[in-house]
Parts: C-alpha cells; sequence; structure tokens
C-alpha cells in the first residue's frame, strides 16, 4: 500500500513541476523524496 | 550550449526515463515478473528523477533543477546497491530473472549512475543558464510536450499496477500474484 501511495506522491509531483508552480512542486518533491528514504529505511531486508 | 538545446536534450532524457518505466512495465506484464519491494522503490526513484527534466523544459534550465533529479538518481543507487548485496554471495541465484548476464536491480543500478553522470556533464555548461533572449521556458514544442506527459502516464500507470499487485496491505517480500485481483475472486 506505501508503495501505491508513493507512486501516487510522484505522480502528483510530476504534475504540479508540469502545470503548476514550481515552488509548490520543488516542495511536494522534497517530502516525496523524504518519504521514499524513510520507507526505505524502515522496510525489512529481503527480496 | 544555448537554453534550447538544452530544453532539447532534457526532453531527450524524459524519453530515456519513459524508456526504463515501459521496459519494467514490459518485464512485468509480459514475463509475469513481479517487483518485490525495493524493486517498486527503485521504480519510483527513475519516475521521481524526471522532475528536474520536466522544469527544466516548463521554466528553463537551472542548477536547483538538476540538484534535485541528482538526489533522486543518488538515493535510487543507494536502494539498487542494497537489493546487489542482499544477493551477493556466492551461490544466491539472485532475484528474478538475469537480461544480458546482470539482474534488473544491476541495471538499475547502472541507470542511476548513468543518470549521475549525464547529470553532472549537463551542469559543465554555464550558459545554458543564462538568459539568452530565445525561447520563452513555456514554449516547450511538441517532442518535449510528449515526453512530459509519457512519464507522467507511465507513473500513473503503476499507481494502478502497484495497488493491483499489493493490494490494500502492505506488499509481500516475494510476490508471485496480483493481491487485488486475488480478493475479488
Amino acid at each position: 500500500m506505501e508503495f501505491t501511495a508513493l507512486f501516487l506522491a510522484v505522480t502528483v509531483v510530476l504534475l504540479a513541476a508540469w502545470l503548476g508552480a514550481r515552488t509548490l512542486a520543488l516542495a511536494l518533491f522534497a517530502v516525496t523524496l523524504v518519504a521514499c528514504v524513510a520507507t526505505y529505511l524502515i522496510m525489512p531486508a529481503t527480496c | 550550449m544555448t537554453r534550447s538545446l538544452a530544453v532539447a536534450l532534457n526532453a531527450l532524457g524524459l524519453y530515456a526515463i519513459a524508456l526504463v518505466l515501459a521496459a519494467a512495465f514490459a518485464a512485468q506484464l509480459l514475463l509475469g515478473e513481479l517487483p518485490c519491494p525495493l524493486c517498486l522503490l527503485q521504480r519510483i526513484q527513475f519516475a521521481l528523477l524526471a522532475i528536474g527534466p520536466i522544469l527544466n523544459v516548463r521554466f528553463g534550465a537551472r542548477p536547483s533543477h538538476y540538484a534535485a533529479s541528482l538526489l533522486v538518481a543518488a538515493a535510487g543507487a543507494a536502494f539498487a546497491m542494497r537489493q546487489i548485496l542482499l544477493h551477493i554471495m556466492p551461490g544466491d541465484p539472485g532475484y528474478g530473472s538475469a537480461l544480458l548476464g546482470y539482474h534488473y536491480y544491476t541495471w538499475a543500478f547502472i541507470g542511476f549512475a548513468v543518470a549521475i553522470v549525464a547529470t553532472a556533464v549537463m551542469l559543465l555548461f554555464d550558459r545554458q543558464f543564462e538568459d539568452d533572449g530565445g525561447t520563452p521556458p513555456d514554449a516547450a514544442g511538441t517532442f518535449a510536450r510528449t515526453a512530459v506527459w509519457l512519464v507522467i502516464g507511465l507513473t500513473a500507470a503503476n499507481v494502478i499496477s502497484t495497488l493491483l499487485e499489493c493490494g490494500l496491505a502492505a506488499c509481500p517480500a516475494d510476490p508471485v500474484a496480483y493481491e487485488l485481483l486475488k480478493g475479488m475472486r
């Protein structure tokens, strides 16, 4: 479920970069990147 | 390097990202290779890599846009390296099948390394950051606009495929079937 949410967040970031304000896109990007790193840090060491 | 050439090269970068996302989809749909959680995280980084080129096409090239993509590529390379190290012991068959002798996560690491080098090379050309009075940043051509929508479309398609694969719970470590479709039967 968390990966679906991350893909959704990336889609929103890319749409904001293309259609929205630059500052908003960069802010959303920062939040999404931190969420990706956080997911990586808490996931089990498998696969 | 002029601003318009920089925009064209950034559009080419977007097509390269679209190619990677499409290849991952092809492996998933045609070969039945369902991505594991770490593979999904690497795929997410490839999609997020597009932030820099999209901002460059829309607003004109800026160092901060390239920096955003560099951060993503560094994170993606770290994620791919972790998966390589998980399977580095002799006798470990690795996860999934290999393509031209390398597993997908090894190719992902190579892809992120190429992205880091390509972005660093782009940053070498200072003239792209000067306003030369040429094409306004917002007037992206069809070539660039198509690239942007291709990447956004493929990322949106990944939302649906990941939802089908993982369902509404945590994604299985070694997925063998689409969880949401299993739940509907």
